[in-house]
């Protein structure tokens, strides 16, 4: 698989699995860290590492606010970074294309 | 997940000892499946389980009417007390399960979809709040049993119809819409058959209603995921 057409922020398995959750969700939809982290079952330290690279990259957006008095972390893909995951899929799948 | 994915647990070890870029397996048709089990069940995670909901829904329906059915007395010209609380526990059975089941899966999630959900949530609350109300105004001004009969039950499904189809058009989802399109058909034929055939038509064209959807959305799924595995 050529590398050089892959998304290096996306092409590394945790953060390639973090985007696809994301993405799954309607635009415009935020996910809790702990829920991200159960459906993903990475540690919390991990999934931190890997939403702040995504983060630098404009890809997700980490919405830190309080709920009542405890504070509360939400995760929503950004316009870029659900693009990004689009093209990413687009180039797996035409390169499965050209494999066969 | 962990099933599919060949290096999944060690590579997250690899991650916290510093090795954060583990690339994805090198095959884009593996990568492409890692992509989808992982949508997968992130929709397991987040949505409600259709079959699983209908299916509920179906059973108390069902079983609820039928009730109503056997304890049809003449001469009271309704169905029994006994027979009103067995049915009222089905669907109070019915009720918890799905909104439990529903805060459960939609706990996390915020946005948009959310604001969506709450409100639908809200539409089905206030609706038979009102009818409750509807069918107190009409006791009050001397309806006799059959009428209440006719109108609780008439009024209660078309609530249910409109919400399933409402439904369907909010989550685009034809099944739902279809069923609830079926229960307003139910609902409108029971009302024109005479006691107790109503509780009857309910229990088997209503609650079977659901129970084909349920098997239809399980065996689509089925379908669904089988075809997502290479």
């Amino acid at each position: 698989m050529s590398e050089i057409e892959l998304d290096p922020v996306i092409h590394a398995q945790a953060r390639l699995r973090v985007v696809a959750t994301l993405a799954t969700l309607d635009e415009g939809d935020r996910l809790a860290f702990p829920k991200l982290q159960k459906l993903l079952e990475m540690t919390a330290g991990n999934l931190s590492t890997h939403l702040r690279k995504l983060e630098e990259a404009d890809y997700v957006l980490i919405d830190k606010r309080f709920e009542g008095r405890s504070p509360a972390t939400y995760l929503e893909l950004t316009k870029k970074g659900r693009r990004a995951f689009e093209s990413y899929t687009e180039t797996l799948e035409a390169l499965l294309r050209g494999a066969q | 997940m962990s099933a599919d994915e060949p290096d999944g647990p060690r590579a997250h070890e690899a991650d916290v000892a510093g090795r954060a870029d583990d690339a994805p397996p090198s095959d884009p048709a593996a990568v492409l499946a890692m992509i989808a089990a992982q949508r997968a069940s992130t929709r397991k995670g987040v949505e409600p389980n259709g079959p699983l909901l209908f299916g509920a829904w179906g059973v108390a329906w069902l079983i609820g009417y039928l009730v109503l059915y056997v304890t049809y007395d003449e001469t009271l010209g309704r169905s029994t007390a006994w027979g009103f609380v067995v049915f009222g526990l089905f669907l109070l059975g019915a009720l918890a399960f799905t909104a439990v089941h529903v805060a459960r899966r939609a706990s996390g999630v915020r946005g948009a979809s959310a604001a969506a959900g709450a409100m639908y949530g809200w539409s089905w609350v206030i609706a038979f709040m009102m009818a409750c109300l509807l069918f107190a105004g009409l006791s009050r001004a001397g309806a006799s049993p059959e009428v209440m009969a006719i109108t609780a039950n008439g009024v209660s499904a078309l609530i249910v119809a409109v919400m399933y189809m409402a439904g369907g058009a909010l989550w685009r989802v034809w099944r739902m819409f279809a069923l609830g399109a079926w229960i307003a058909v139910v609902a409108g034929a029971a009302a024109l058959i005479p006691q107790p055939g109503t509780y009857l038509v309910m229990a088997l064209a209503g609650g079977g209603g659901f129970l084909v959807a349920a098997f239809g959305d399980l065996h689509q799924t089925r379908r669904r995921t089988k075809r997502s595995v290479p």
